[in-house]
């Protein structure tokens, strides 16, 4: 038996059945099976990275201080706490800087300048996190909100007024449908972890470790040098994507674009003749009245 | 671009790498730059899409009812919109938030006219919705709003799709069958559309006998009268013409005030719609007259028919679409009603990159620096607070220069060798140019305060250059008309009038100029519509019906032209009939007054109205307005009763006025006006047949 929408019930005979592909309209009432699957999905992702990173952190000999940060995690994949994800990198790049301080400072001195070569642990360590991470804001996306809630906009309705000031109710939040995950992206987020991993391992080993020219330490230098690559990689991007939306301006953009460009730099002639327009505007009306 | 959580991992991995970088934190760095560097590969997949996919994205909508495809709608009628999103780039859109912007004063019936999904390459997305108009006008779809995401949330774009697309909205369909007549007044009534007439014509009834004159159809010939007589006797016979009907529809910017779909014009045209259906149900001929203060715009002759009809119907709901423009509204109040709908409409318009404002011009210069604002008495009396505390310090030098004058004055000669009464001068031009240079000084602090603390003006000029921009362009003012427009208000309200009104986005209109005088009288309309009426009456056969739906309320003492076109209408054996809008919320005329008209069937209105009250100068039954919903304030209903007393004795003097004449005045608002003018038409086919009779 079909199922009939609101408007199929006003319009039985309208005639609307000119085949589209059409994704199912959105229904309100509790989540189906495949609903529960997406999200299920990407809390399996998260918990499985949280035993991950407390694998790695526990060879690295962190012990039950391995359990912190798959404490917060935890917490954020369960109460679905939006700060979770940046307290959980906070907590692990702390725990993590701590072990390296004083395993410099008391256990052996630690070669200051780091490995330059595949690093396993931290190869690991890093698609977990960014498991972690990823899963943790699509989680977010699926089950608190996606886009910013509108603040113009409130929950409240204006028929039915509950007495409270209207900038304490809450603004509706949009939410991602789970029937809109599409398996294929739980797929590409996992194949793509290790590449992720890799690059920056890759990275990390192209910076040069021992120019310490104009006085500067080899640190320092490798900061330079990665701001510049990234200050140059972003311009190029930037400077590519500026591009391509000049290729497609419209007309009544590109006249848009070359009337500001006039008037920037014919201002000051602009503002004065206008301004004795403005005058023998007036002047002629208070001639005529 | 970037939403709060974005921010937030951002800034976090950024910390975390500049601690693992500069202190050579191997497994910090390296976690760091993965995590930056996903986050900056979803950026620029995301960045890719909203270059690429979303520019590529069309609308296809629709307009169905029970039948199919429309292309007008009619009032009150429920239709079924049909909006189709269709992705043209091999680029796919994960997730995205459509929002039909639904047309104001349009009832959205069911469904909701967002939708969320995702697109593939070569995909559509159906978005379906019921309206019902309410008023007829024009409603006007602007596109889709557009909302992207990525799927972590950390991406955020908000743009419009425009796919601009007008339907005109006709009247709503009345009931014609009630509108007949329902009382038969004579036994012989001519066949519908026909009405006999005293004067020589080609119908069948026999007029009269005249002598044969050559030229006369051998058939007329009356033979038996003529063998009588012995000469050649010609019969006549009676005229079987048609009742005309002409409206003439008052659309000036008097009967535009108010709500749109909810004003005087939308009422007119509602009696005007169902007139002409009850006339052409009956086929008698109608034509209609559209006129305000410029000229007369549309004058269609009279005539029946079923195009006809659709031609007043498309000719009438273009006359309700039109809203009250008259270049008198403030800058300040227009302007961000416009920039927020540009902002939610053309949001590729008003990008930094192709429409900029430099943020330091609004520090240095008002905007505009010739027709703006003038200092009132409370900016001069603050600027002059000003000046003299700030002077404060500058009379203590002076005073203190006064009591050590015995003092300084031996030093003086040392340091300006002149002679006593030349230094004395030089001295007394010192201390004078210090104080002018002081007040001068102290003026361009006083201004500089003003433009800080003046935050809303520097985001009212950054609007103005904005919206100046995109008016320039719109109507084709450029080069030089952006400059205008930044520096005078006169334009710059003309043009911002007209951008709402083509979107029918609603602004606020002041009525009345500072010297009290009601901006919307539009007494021009008196001299067109008297002209317009000896126009038609030169035009016009016999027995016609003019009926004049126009607003005379407020140019009650300006009628002159009209009543000597009416007078001279009168001596051309037509009728007229005056029909006057009123204005909503205001209680109608008080009906006693108006019994002895003919008018029947309204002694209920009588019966309704006891909540009232009398007004104790003017005698007339007033009662509180349903536009406010709260009780209003003594002085609110004080100017209310006043408003309305003033009201009621206008009309009463336009029903003296015509009285006089022999004209009847209505007020369109009780009642119902369609019966009355149906009435009168059937009252001019019984003077037809009741003088034969």
């Amino acid at each position: 038996m079909s199922r009939h929408t609101p408007s199929e019930e006003i319009f039985p005979e309208s005639g609307l059945d000119e085949p589209i592909t059409v994704e199912p309209e959105p229904e309100s009432g509790p989540p189906t099976p495949q609903e529960d699957a997406a999200v299920r999905n990407y809390i399996f992702i998260g918990l499985a990275a949280l035993v991950a990173v407390f694998l790695v952190l526990a060879r690295r000999g962190l012990g039950s201080w391995s359990l912190l940060p798959v404490l917060v995690g935890l917490l954020g994949l369960t109460l679905r706490w939006r700060a979770s994800s940046v307290l959980f990198l906070l907590v692990l790049c702390g725990l993590i800087y701590y072990q390296e301080t004083m395993e410099r400072v008391q256990v052996r001195p630690f070669d200051r300048r780091g490995f330059r070569t595949f690093h396993l642990p931290d190869w690991l360590l890093s698609g977990a996190v960014l498991a972690y991470c990823a899963a943790h804001a699509r989680l977010l996306g699926l089950t608190v909100f996606i886009f910013p809630p509108d603040r113009r906009r409130r929950e409240e309705p204006a028929s039915q007024p509950t007495g409270r000031p209207r900038w304490f109710s809450r603004s509706p939040k949009q939410r991602r449908p789970s029937r809109l995950v599409n398996p294929w992206e739980v797929s590409w987020l996992v194949l793509s972890l290790p590449v992720w991993a890799f690059l920056a391992q890759v990275c990390w080993k192209l910076l040069p470790t021992h120019l310490d020219a104009y006085n500067l330490e080899p640190a320092t230098w490798q900061g330079i040098i990665l701001v510049w690559m990234l200050a140059v990689g972003l311009f190029l991007a930037a400077g590519f994507l500026s591009y391509a939306g000049q290729q497609q301006v419209t007309r009544r953009e590109a006249l848009l674009f070359f009337q500001d460009a006039v008037w920037q730099e014919t201002r000051r002639e602009q503002r004065r003749i206008g301004s004795w327009l403005a005058w023998a505007r007036l002047r002629r009306r208070r001639e005529k009245s | 671009m970037l939403t709060s959580r974005g921010w937030w991992f951002l800034i976090t991995v950024l910390s975390l790498l500049t601690l693992g970088v500069f202190d050579e934190r191997s497994t910090l760095t390296v976690l760091s730059l993965t995590l930056l560097f996903w986050f900056l590969g979803n950026w620029l997949l995301f960045s890719l899409r909203l270059r690429f996919a979303v520019p590529s994205l069309r609308i296809r909508r629709e307009v169905h009812d029970e039948r199919g495809l429309v292309d007008t709608l009619w009032t009150g009628r429920t239709f079924l919109v049909r909006v189709k999103l269709h992705l043209s780039s091999s680029l796919d859109l994960p997730y995205f938030l459509v929002t039909d912007r639904v047309p104001r004063g349009i009832e959205r019936l069911q469904e909701e006219s967002e939708r969320d999904g995702a697109l593939a390459a070569e995909e559509a997305l159906v978005l379906n919705y019921s309206i019902r108009c309410p008023a007829a006008g024009r409603i006007r779809f602007e596109g889709l709003a557009l909302q992207l995401a990525d799927f972590q949330g950390f991406f955020y774009a908000v743009t419009f799709i425009p796919g601009v697309k007008v339907y005109r909205v006709l009247p709503p369909l009345a009931d014609v069958e009630g509108h007949r007549p329902s009382v038969k007044r004579h036994n012989l009534l001519p066949s519908p559309g026909v009405h006999r007439h005293l004067r020589p014509g080609s119908g069948s009834e026999l007029l009269d006998l005249r002598d044969y004159l050559p030229g006369d159809p051998p058939k007329t010939i009356a033979w038996k009268v003529s063998a009588r007589r012995d000469r050649l006797i010609t019969k006549e016979f009676e005229s079987e013409v048609p009742i005309r009907c002409t409206l003439f529809v008052d659309t000036s910017q008097s009967v535009r005030v108010g709500i749109p779909g909810q004003n005087a014009l939308a009422r007119l045209v509602e009696i005007a719609a169902a007139t002409a259906q009850a006339t052409l149900g009956a086929r008698d001929l109608i034509g209609v007259c559209l006129f305000d203060e410029k000229g007369v715009s549309r004058l269609i002759r009279p005539a029946r028919g079923s195009r006809h009809l659709v031609h007043l119907f498309n000719l009438l709901a273009d006359a309700a679409a039109l809203v009250p423009a008259t270049g008198k509204a403030k800058v300040d109040q227009l302007l961000p009603r416009a920039y927020s709908f540009a902002q939610e409409v053309y949001p590729y318009l008003l990008r930094p990159e192709i429409n900029r404002m430099p943020g330091w011009i609004s520090w240095l210069w008002p905007l505009p620096l010739y027709t703006g604002r003038r200092s009132g008495p409370v900016t001069l009396l603050a600027r002059g607070l000003f000046v003299l505390i700030a002077s404060l310090p500058l009379a203590g030098l002076f005073l203190l220069c006064y009591f050590l004058s015995d003092l300084l004055y031996p030093i003086l000669p040392v340091f300006l060798p002149l002679p006593p009464l030349l230094l004395e001068i030089t001295v007394g031009f010192f201390f004078l140019s210090l104080a002018v240079l002081y007040y001068a000084l102290a003026n361009v602090a006083y201004r500089f305060l003003t433009r800080v603390l003046a935050g809303r003006r520097r985001r009212l000029a950054r609007w103005r250059k904005a919206m100046a921009a995109l008016l320039a362009q719109r109507y084709g003012l450029m080069p030089g008309g952006l400059g205008l427009l930044l520096e005078d208000n006169g334009p710059m309200v003309h043009y911002l009038q007209q951008f709402l009104a083509e979107h029918h986005i609603p602004y606020p209109l002041p009525l009345y100029d500072r010297q009290g005088r009601y901006l919307f009288a539009s007494p021009g309309k008196v001299d067109v519509l008297a002209r317009a009426l000896l126009r038609a009456v030169g035009k016009g056969r016999d027995n016609e019906l003019f009926v004049l739906v126009v607003d005379l309320l407020e140019l009650v003492d300006h009628l002159d032209p009209l009543l000597k076109a009416v007078t001279v209408t009168l001596t051309r054996h037509h009728q007229i009939l005056v029909l006057c809008p009123w204005p909503p919320g205001v209680p109608v005329p008080d009906q006693r007054r108006r019994r002895g008209e003919g008018e029947k069937g309204r002694r209920g209105e009588g019966e309704r109205e006891g909540g009232r009250s009398r007004h104790s100068s003017t005698g007339l039954t007033v009662s509180p307005s349903p536009l406010l919903p709260f009780s209003p304030s003594p002085l609110l209903e004080t100017v209310q009763q006043a408003t309305t007393g003033r009201l009621h004795l206008a009309f009463r003097q336009l029903q003296r006025t015509f009285a006089r004449l022999g004209v009847p005045v209505v007020c369109a608002a009780s009642g119902d006006p369609v019966r009355l003018i149906l009435d009168r038409i059937n009252q001019l086919k019984a003077v037809g047949t009741g003088r034969r009779r």
